[in-house]
């Protein structure tokens, strides 16, 4: 039957993932899996410096190497030397200097793996190191801001002084946190043989590498073609980083006229790409005695790295939602994110949140306790609910399902009696429980407009196979699965005719990034624009005749009707004020919320998460089991950084650059999790779906720092919570007044 | 440069022969030659599982193995899982489930889960999540992984595979007698290195530290296999895997600190390859088959083209990576002498649960009688440039009740050195000496 687009079928089903068989068999294939004949190995030639002057650099014996086709330096770039991102700092390769270990020197491409290795080696630089700023708060100092917002909301400094206020105060740190998607940056490209490239590679946002390509090799953005290949994961990794690798393999094909594989070792990869950003959280807060939060000021502090890339808008999610999902009438939100000569950091799933909720949350934590006051029914009482302001002015109309997320994850858990419970418990290893929440502004926002549009092109052949190409990318969160979903709702046809390919620059216009949760949404309504023109064309024909879709098709294509479209998605204008921080920050947003239960051995200070309730309003849940996995596999991220994951760092190198010494979770570290999801529809998303790759992360950390509180009554401030540092604290807590326990 | 060798084995049920470049893992022939590039490379360094083929009915990471370690042998790739177009029931699991998200990692999580139900066709949840330790996927969360391997379990096949084809690759690569190893170790003593599991040495090859193009396997000598009960003692030929020593009950009755210490070491992919000879050999402080060893008055034996030779597993490690082993030796083994009455315990901090290198680690030996300590030994690794035995707290142990354990306590915080590295602080590991000291006294006193 051709459905009419309002019967829903197919929306909310556990459709199986139409990615999944050739994932499975072994036969998708990655960017490592591809073949070019006659194809070069590339490889790329970095700095062991953090800062220094490149006083000689000569590539004559690296060229004399045989089998070394070509060798490449910034003064041999054809184009500009910059990826452009939000500032154009970022240079394809360096140019007269080095300001991060890592940096592209040169770019070499030879026709063996050895004749690679010898030719790197054979290149002479000679650098003259210059002193290097790699901590951020002397960055600070040295007033290396890159980017710098704030909010202003009411008089927080004036209302902080009420005496009739308790107030918390504290500061906090997070580190670096690795993306460890298991496949590594890779790219090949290859002449096109009409003077331009075709690039293939692992990458989220097809339209960034197009524009570092085209820049570096002076082209338009017509000769220059992207093409995705199926993504080893990304979680914002791939997001602005790809578009180095991209540059240097387009640079080493046109200048060879072959094929140049360039695929990072997995050493390189967590050396030199992008990661989220280290912070310092300042937080003030301040409530009446009854818990109504009146006031907060914060401080927030991001260590960019090298090169801005997308730092800026990194610290602008941050900014915004620096208080939470919670109604503060005074807020001081002052952000920075400064350059250090440290690798740059970009994307990462959370985009600047993850670190400011920990501090926020842990503080409002904190503040439960001097209120003698249960945090959940803190949260419950400052709760936005629709009618309310965020700290930006931003009026919520509609979709704020925040109070029943809190309400389900705290009655799935149990979380009252666990919490009287387990607060009496005296032996070495105690239990306890932790809450702490949310909310993500789906989308751009005020800060990307201009990416924020997104197109789809729609075609039905004349079997009534359907073909949808989208510019946003799959990585692994199940958009081919989603958009399929939508496409064969609104189009009224079977799932399994419906055919979405991968991301390819000749097939859509620039749909912006697959990045902030946008995908579902901005995708998914330009699917739905698209399919409503096809209806629209088809409905004269088919009226009411109850055709099966394929024999509609059919009919339709014997009266000569174009089933072809093209789509476009704009989302509803925002209006924002850089000036005060006020304004519609986001057009929407998802809201979460997580009960965490741990154990800890209050002896060798090891924590062991026991449970995860993870609560998600998201709008319209259009596949379950997506969404579950979503929320399984940022929980389990969000884990890894609050109890396992950092980098240490010596003279700006980073020392464990590998899965034996970046520890993240793996099968026997992850507890039983039970997503919980609301749905409280988003008119202008489709179907009512806001979108949910992201806030699953975000709000994990503090609430196992939380339980930790509540299992062994020490506070934390710096992450990850690893056994030494909850070992630290113990041992520095005051002698128990009763008897010696255990 | 390279030589060409050739391989002959059986891939997914085919015979192949082939002819190739001798410095090739076989991760590189079976992605490279044989154009089957289900396996993926995520690390090199079997540290995340996506290169996990099965060989021999034990899943491996093929890329911690040279090809010709797989000559002769029966390889299992995803490609070959499917049988005639059907999906394999793991395969239709892992799909209806929802367990597949990028994919990147699911051909070794598959094979991973396929090893572990051959063996064990209904898991429990804890086994499963054991079965798959050794496989990183950080798309998952793992949730729908393990439902996955939970929906699909029943349908093992105890049956392990043979190959018919007899080896190809020439003796000098791989020996298969004593003689024939040392002999190539006398004639080229100083270049080449042997490699068994490859589990650290192909780690360090990729570091620049060790040389691909160098290496022998020794994994096919029959002399370096056992493990065997003799009257007095319990032999363990060097070439055991940790599998084969975590399941063995010879083991487990006289040296029980060792199995327990075998079954934490990395995950099942590591424990099916590495070896007691090489975890000794590479002279890590952290290796933990070593202070079990220590805890037993181990006997390491020592052999070459002149001799053999027994030293005091006290007396093997100089210092950090620093043996006494002679670049002509190979290590044949470990003896350990039986003792009446004796109980053992291993414990160990990492910085996870699986796939980690020890922090901090003890291995405490004792017998009892009438409830007194009547012999006690305790080691421990990772806190000091080698393995050590910390004679004061024996002392104090032997003194016996609550003011010994005390007393031992502080005398292992004075015995161990610790530093402050990547993984740990001294501070930490000196306390953590003692908690498991008194873990461990506790649990032997109560067992
Ligand atoms: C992911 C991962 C996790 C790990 N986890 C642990 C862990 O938890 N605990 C732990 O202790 N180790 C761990 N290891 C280290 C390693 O697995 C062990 O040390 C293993 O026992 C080494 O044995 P092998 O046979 O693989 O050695 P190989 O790599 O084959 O050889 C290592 C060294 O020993 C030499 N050698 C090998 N056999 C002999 C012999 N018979 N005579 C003389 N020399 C010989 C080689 O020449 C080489 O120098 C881990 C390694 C990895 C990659
Ligand atoms: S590639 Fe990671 S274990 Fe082999
Ligand atoms: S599905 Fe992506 S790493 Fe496992």
């Amino acid at each position: 039957m051709v459905n009419s687009p309002s019967q829903r079928t197919v929306i909310g089903q556990r459709l199986r993932r139409p990615d999944a068989p050739d994932k499975v068999k072994g036969t998708a294939l990655y960017i490592e899996d591809l073949d070019f004949a006659g194809s070069l190995w590339g490889g790329v030639l970095r700095s062991p410096h953090a800062h220094a002057r490149i006083r000689k650099l000569d590539t004559a014996r690296a060229r004399g190497v045989p089998g070394v086709r070509a060798v490449i330096t910034a003064k041999e770039i054809p184009g500009r030397n910059v990826i452009p991102m939000v500032q154009s700092d970022w240079p394809v390769l360096a140019q007269d200097f080095v300001r991060h270990v890592g940096e592209g020197v040169a770019v070499v491409a030879a026709d063996t793996r050895e004749a690679l290795a010898e030719g790197l080696a054979a290149v002479q630089v000679e650098y003259e190191p210059l002193p290097a700023l790699l901590d951020m708060e002397e960055a600070l100092a040295a007033g290396e801001v890159m980017a710098r917002y704030k909010v202003r909301r009411g008089e927080a400094s004036v209302a902080l002084t009420r005496s009739d206020l308790i107030v918390v105060e504290g500061t906090y740190q997070t580190p670096y946190q690795e993306h460890a998607y298991i496949e590594p940056n890779g790219m090949i490209a290859a002449p096109d043989g009409t003077g331009g490239v075709v690039v293939h590679g692992s990458m989220q946002c097809p339209f960034y590498v197009q524009k570092g390509v085209a820049s570096a090799l002076g082209l338009d953005l017509n000769r220059v073609r992207i093409v995705q290949t199926v993504t080893g994961g990304g979680f914002g990794g791939k997001e602005d980083a790809p578009s180095a690798p991209g540059a240097h393999a387009a640079l080493l094909a046109m200048a060879t006229g072959r094929p140049v594989r360039l695929i990072l070792t997995r050493e390189e990869d967590m050396a030199v790409m992008s990661k989220r950003h280290p912070a310092r959280v300042q937080v003030k807060l301040g409530a009446t005695r009854h818990g109504h939060l009146i006031a907060a000021e914060i401080d927030y502090l991001l260590d960019g790295g090298a090169y801005a890339t997308l730092s800026p808008v990194v610290l602008f999610r941050g900014t915004v939602h620096a208080c939470g999902p919670y109604r503060v009438p005074n807020v001081k939100v002052e952000s920075r994110v400064v350059r250090t000569h440290k690798v740059p950091c970009g994307a990462f799933r959370g985009f600047g949140e993850p670190q400011v909720v920990f501090a926020f949350e842990a503080a409002l934590d904190e503040l439960a306790e001097r209120l003698g006051q249960d945090p959940l029914v803190l949260r419950l009482k400052n709760a936005l609910q629709i009618g309310d302001e965020t700290i930006t002015g931003h009026r919520l109309s509609e979709s704020v399902g925040f109070r029943e997320v809190l309400e389900q994850v705290a009655a799935a858990s149990d979380w009252k009696r666990k919490r009287e419970e387990y607060a009496r418990e005296r032996g070495t290893v105690r239990r306890g429980v932790g809450l702490a929440a949310c909310y993500y502004g789906v989308g751009l926002g005020a800060m990307g407009k201009h990416l924020n549009p997104a197109g789809a092109n729609v075609v039905v052949a004349g079997d009534g196979s359907v073909t949808v190409a989208v510019g946003t990318t799959e990585i692994g969160q199940g958009m081919v699965t989603v958009l399929t979903q939508i496409a064969a709702e609104s189009l009224g046809c079977p799932p399994d005719a419906v055919r979405v390919m991968e991301a390819d620059t000749s097939r859509v216009p620039d749909s912006g990034p697959t990045v902030a949760s946008r995908t579902t949404v901005m995708s998914g309504n330009a699917i739905r624009d698209a399919a409503a023109k096809i209806r629209a064309a088809m409905e004269p024909v088919i009226a009411d005749s109850g055709l099966p879709w394929r024999e509609a098709v059919a009919l339709c294509v014997q009266k000569q009707i174009g089933l072809a479209a093209h789509g476009w998605a704009v989302p509803p204008a925002t209006t924002f004020d850089l000036a005060t921080g006020q304004g519609e920050a986001y057009v929407c947003y998802s809201f979460s919320a997580n009960v965490v239960e741990v154990e800890v051995d209050t002896e060798t200070g090891e924590t062991r998460v026991k449970g995860v309730w993870s609560g998600h309003d998201v709008g319209r849940v259009v596949n379950p089991t997506l969404g579950e996995g979503q929320v399984e596999g940022g929980v389990v991220q969000g884990l890894g950084y609050a109890l396992t994951e950092e980098h240490a760092l010596r003279d700006g190198r980073i020392l464990n650059d590998q899965f034996s010494t970046y520890i993240i979770p793996t099968p026997l570290d992850v507890p039983e999790i039970k997503s919980v999801l609301v749905e409280s529809p988003f008119p202008w998303g489709p179907y009512g779906a806001k979108g949910l790759g992201e806030t699953p992360i975000i709000a994990v950390a503090p609430a196992v720092v939380a339980a930790i509180h509540h299992a062994a009554r020490i506070r934390l401030y710096t992450l990850p919570a690893t056994p030494e540092r909850v070992w630290d604290a113990i041992r520095a807590l005051p002698p128990p007044g009763e008897a010696a326990s255990g | 440069m390279a030589d060409v060798i050739d391989l002959a084995f059986t891939v997914n049920r085919q015979q192949v022969r082939l002819r190739t470049r001798s410095d090739k893992r076989l991760l590189d022939v079976l992605r490279e030659d044989l154009r089957l590039t289900g396996a993926k490379e995520g690390c090199g360094k079997g540290e995340c599982g996506a290169c996990t083929v099965i060989l021999d009915g034990q899943a491996v990471d093929s890329c911690l193995m040279m090809a010709y370690q797989a000559d002769g042998g029966d390889v299992q790739t995803i490609e070959g899982l499917a049988e005639s177009g059907r999906l394999h029931p793991l395969q239709d699991a892992f799909i209806e489930k929802g367990g597949v998200q990028c994919g990147i990692c699911i051909p070794g999580m598959v094979l991973a889960a396929k090893a572990m139900l051959d063996r064990d066709p209904e898991p429990d949840a804890a086994a499963i999540r054991a079965g798959l330790a050794g496989n990183l996927c950080r798309c998952t969360g793992y949730t729908k992984i393990f439902e996955a391997v939970e929906e699909a379990s029943g349908v093992g096949s105890l049956k392990i595979p043979a190959s018919s084809m007899t080896p190809a690759a020439p003796g000098y690569f791989r020996p298969r007698t004593l003689d024939d190893a040392l002999e190539v170790l006398a004639q080229r003593s100083g270049e080449v290195r042997p490699i068994a599991g490859g589990t650290d040495v192909l780690v360090q090859a990729k570091d620049g530290t060790a040389r691909r193009a160098s290496l022998f396997d020794v994994s096919a000598v029959p002399e370096l296999k056992d493990i065997r009960e003799a009257e007095d003692h319990v032999w363990i030929g060097a070439g055991s895997t940790h599998t084969e020593m975590m399941e063995s009950k010879a083991l487990a009755r006289w040296v029980p600190a060792l199995p327990q210490a075998c079954a934490v070491i990395g995950g099942p992919q590591i424990r099916n390859r590495g070896t007691l000879g090489g975890n000794l050999a590479h002279g890590s402080p952290a290796a933990d088959t070593v202070p079990p060893l220590f805890a037993a008055d181990a006997i390491v034996e020592l052999v070459s083209v002149n001799g053999r030779r027994d030293v005091p597993i006290a007396e093997f490690f100089t210092g950090v990576r620093e043996t006494v082993l002679a670049p002509d030796e190979l290590i044949l083994g470990v003896r350990v002498p039986k003792r009446a009455g004796l109980r053992a315990a291993f414990l160990r901090l990492g910085q996870r649960q699986a796939q980690a290198i020890s922090k901090v680690s003890i291995a405490v030996a004792m017998v009892f009688q009438d409830g007194r300590p009547e012999w006690v030994r305790v080691a421990l690794g990772a806190v000091a440039p080698t393995v050590i035995r910390a004679l004061e707290t024996e002392k104090a142990l032997m003194s016996g009740g609550y003011e010994g354990l005390k007393r031992a306590k502080d005398a292992v915080r004075a015995e161990v050195h610790p530093i402050d590295d990547i993984r740990s602080t001294q501070a930490y590991r000196r306390e953590m000496a003692a908690v498991l000291l008194e873990r461990a006294v506790r649990a032997l006193a109560e067992a």
